[in-house]
C-alpha cells in the first residue's frame, strides 16, 4: 500500500492554477524530495497532501483511503507537518512547544515528556528545553519546531502509517545540523516513517532521498531516482542554470556544480 | 528508549502555575472582604465577617454588608473574572498578546445599544431580572455586533481571525458613529447618563445582577477551559492546530460565542470597563507563561481580584462621591499598556 497517493489532482486560487494534473505515489518508508524554482507549487503540493489545499478535481489518498474518510484526530496521530515558517509569537519554553506535538496522542504525561526530551536531544536542542522560544535564533526555533513534528510521529505505536511532511526543513540550519536532520529522517524512514520534503540543495537531496520529484509551474516534470532527475537538463529546464553534474568520488551520488 | 526524565526543573521564567493558582484562590476572598470593609463607612473586619456569617443580627452593619457592599463586591469579582478570562481567550484566538475582547466589536455594539436605550427608552422602569432597559440594550447591541463581525469574516473557506479583527474595527467604527449621532441628538440629561454609563460602574449592583453574572461566569468557566489545549495549539497557527488534531472551525465558533456572551453580559451589567481584559491576561502570562490550561483560570481569578480592589479606589478616592470604576481601571491600565507597547510583544517577559 502507498502511504500517499494523488490522482489527477488540480488546484487553483481565483482561476490561477497552483497544481496541474498531479500524479504522485509515495511508498511507505520512502524519503521523497521535491525540488523546483520558487513558485513551482512545492508548498502547494505539500498542502494538498495534508488536505489544507482543496482541489478542483482529483483525489488525495492517505494509506489507501481518501482524506475525508478520516477524522482530524486520526490524521493528526499519523501525520506531522512542518510549514515553511511559524507564527508562534508567545513565550512558551522550548519543551512546551515540543510537547504540543504529543497533543493528538493519549500516551500520558510521563511518556510524552520522555519522547519530547528525546526529540529535543535528537535535534541537538536539549539545552533549549527551558529557554523561551521567542528569544531563540531562527535556526534554533527551526530545530525546536522539527523536534515538535518528530515528537508527533515518534513511536511506531503512535500510528499505523506515520508520515512527515516538511516544507524546507533545512532552510535555516547549518551544515552540521542539516546532516543531523537528514540522518535522523533516514533512520526514521527505515523504521517505517514516510517522508516528503521540499529541499533546495540538490546534492543533499541526491545523497539522502530515494526519489526526487522536480516541479515547475504546478506540475511534476520529472520524478525518479536522484541520478535520473539530477541532470544538467533538469537544471536547465527548471532553473535556466547551466550546471555540471559530477559523481561524488566516494559514493557516486550526483553532485551539482553551477557553471557560470 | 532509555531516556530518563528528571522531574521538571523549576522554570527560570515562570512561577509554578499550580502554586500561583493557589495563591490567587487565597487572595480572592481577601479582595472581596477588603471591598466589603472599605468604603464611605469603614467597617471593622470582624463585624463584617460576623455580618456575613450570621444573618440573625439586624444592625446597620449587617444591612450595609448584605444589601450594599456584598452584592457590589461579588458583582465586581464576577465581572472581573469574565473580562479576565475573555481577554485570555481572545489573545490566544487572535494569536496576539495585545488583543482585547472589545476587538470583536462587542463593546462598540454594546455602547450603541445602551445609548439607543437611553435616548429612546429614557427611564429605568422597563427591564427584567434586575436589569434595566439600558443593560438589555447593551447586551443586544453587543451580541448583534459580534454576529455581524463573525458573518463578515466567515466564508466557505472558514472564519479568518485576521478578517475578524478588521471587521471588528469596522463594526466598532460604525457603531461609534451611530452612538455619536445619538449623543448629538440627545438631551443634556440623556447625554450625562450615556457618558456615565460608558465609564462603567458597579453602583447598579443588586442580588439579581449578581445571580445573572454568576450564571454567565459558571457557564463560561465550565466551557472555556475545555478549549485550553486547542488555544495552545492555535498559537502555532491554524493549519498547525488542525494537524495536531484540533477541529479549528468548531473551536473558533465556541470561543467567539463564549467570549461574546461573557463580555456582552459584563458590559450589560457594569458598563464598559477598560483594560481589565487586556492587562490581566498579559500580567498572568508574564507570571506563569502562556499555557492556557493555567492561564484561563489565572486570568479569571486575577480579574476577580483586581476589579473589587479597583472599585475600592473608585469609592474612596473622593468619597463620598463614587468614581466610575472604568475610569480607575483605565487610569491604572493605560500607563501599563504604554509600557507593554514600548517593550514590544516579541520581547520575553520581564
Amino acid at each position: 500500500m502507498n502511504a500517499i497517493q494523488l490522482d489527477k489532482f488540480n488546484a487553483g486560487v481565483r482561476g490561477v492554477p497552483l497544481l496541474r494534473d498531479i500524479e504522485l505515489t509515495v511508498a511507505v518508508g520512502e524519503v521523497l524530495a521535491l525540488i523546483g524554482p520558487n513558485g513551482a507549487g512545492k508548498s502547494s503540493l505539500l498542502k494538498a497532501i495534508m488536505g489544507d489545499l482543496s482541489g478542483n478535481s482529483g483525489r488525495v489518498r492517505f494509506a489507501g483511503q481518501e482524506l475525508s474518510n478520516y477524522t482530524v484526530a486520526e490524521l493528526a496521530r499519523q501525520r506531522a507537518y512542518l510549514p515553511q515558517s511559524s507564527e508562534l509569537n508567545f513565550p512558551f519554553e522550548g519543551l512546551d512547544v515540543v510537547m504540543l506535538g504529543r497533543m493528538p496522542h493519549a500516551s500520558g504525561r510521563q511518556i510524552d515528556s520522555e519522547i519530547a526530551m528525546a526529540a529535543l536531544e535528537k535535534m541537538d536542542v536539549s539545552h533549549l528545553a527551558y529557554r523561551l522560544y521567542t528569544e531563540l535564533s531562527g535556526g534554533e526555533r527551526q530545530r525546536i519546531q522539527l523536534a515538535r513534528v518528530l515528537t508527533q510521529v515518534w513511536r511506531a505505536a503512535d500510528g499505523a502509517h506515520r508520515v512527515l511532511i516538511l516544507d524546507e526543513p533545512c532552510a535555516s540550519l547549518d551544515v552540521a545540523h542539516t546532516r543531523m536532520l537528514m540522518r535522523c529522517l533516514k533512520s526514521m524512514a527505515a523504521d517505517g516513517v514516510t517522508v516528503v520534503m521540499v529541499l533546495h540543495d540538490f546534492t543533499l537531496a541526491a545523497r539522502y532521498c530515494q526519489r526526487i520529484a522536480a516541479m515547475s509551474c504546478g506540475s511534476i516534470v520529472a520524478i525518479g531516482s536522484p541520478s535520473e532527475v539530477i541532470t544538467g537538463k533538469t537544471m536547465r529546464d527548471l532553473f535556466n542554470v547551466d550546471a555540471t553534474i559530477l559523481p561524488h568520488p566516494g559514493s557516486g551520488y550526483p553532485v551539482v556544480c553551477i557553471d557560470d | 528508549m532509555n531516556v530518563t526524565v528528571a522531574q521538571r526543573p523549576t522554570s527560570r521564567h515562570y512561577l509554578p502555575a499550580r502554586t500561583a493558582l493557589m495563591a490567587l484562590v487565597v487572595l480572592l476572598p481577601c479582595a472581596i472582604l477588603l471591598a466589603i470593609c472599605i468604603g464611605a463607612v469603614a467597617l471593622p473586619v470582624l463585624d463584617t465577617l460576623s455580618a456575613l456569617l450570621s444573618v440573625s443580627e439586624q444592625g446597620q452593619t449587617t444591612a450595609i454588608v448584605l444589601q450594599i457592599r456584598l452584592p457590589r463586591a461579588l458583582l465586581a469579582a464576577l465581572v472581573g473574572a469574565l473580562l479576565g478570562v475573555s481577554g485570555a481567550a481572545t489573545q490566544g484566538l487572535f494569536r496576539n498578546p495585545l488583543a482585547d475582547p472589545s476587538l470583536i466589536g462587542v463593546t462598540g455594539g454594546a455602547v450603541f445599544g445602551a445609548s439607543l436605550a437611553i435616548v429612546l427608552g429614557g427611564s429605568n422602569l422597563l427591564g427584567f431580572a434586575g436589569l434595566s432597559l439600558v443593560a438589555v440594550g447593551a447586551f443586544l447591541g453587543g451580541a448583534l455586533a459580534v454576529v455581524m463581525v463573525y458573518r463578515l469574516a466567515t466564508t466557505e473557506m472558514g472564519t479568518s481571525v485576521t478578517t475578524m479583527l478588521l471587521a471588528g474595527i469596522a463594526i466598532t467604527a460604525l457603531a461609534g458613529s451611530f452612538s455619536n449621532f445619538l449623543e448629538f441628538i440627545a438631551s443634556n440629561e440623556m447625554l450625562r447618563r450615556i457618558s456615565l454609563w460608558k465609564m462603567g460602574g458597579l453602583d447598579g449592583a443588586n442580588h439579581a445582577r449578581v445571580m445573572l453574572a454568576a450564571a454567565v461566569c459558571l457557564i463560561t468557566m465550565v466551557f472555556l477551559p475545555r478549549h485550553a489545549q486547542a488555544l495552545n495549539a492555535l498559537l502555532l497557527g491554524e493549519s498547525e492546530a488542525r494537524h495536531l488534531g484540533i477541529d479549528v472551525g468548531h473551536v473558533k465558533r465556541w470561543l467567539i460565542l463564549l467570549v461574546a456572551a461573557a463580555v456582552g453580559s459584563s458590559v450589560a451589567l457594569a458598563g464598559t470597563i477598560a483594560f481589565v481584559g487586556l492587562i490581566v491576561p498579559h500580567i498572568m502570562r508574564l507570571m506563569i507563561g502562556p499555557d492556557h490550561r493555567y492561564l484561563l483560570w489565572a486570568s479569571a481569578l486575577a480579574g476577580a481580584i483586581l476589579l473589587p480592589v479597583a472599585d475600592v479606589f473608585a469609592r474612596v478616592i473622593i468619597a463620598p462621591t463614587e468614581l466610575p470604576v472604568g475610569m480607575v481601571t483605565a487610569a491604572i491600565g493605560a500607563p501599563f499598556f504604554i509600557l507593554l507597547l514600548r517593550r514590544g510583544p516579541k520581547q520575553g517577559p520581564w
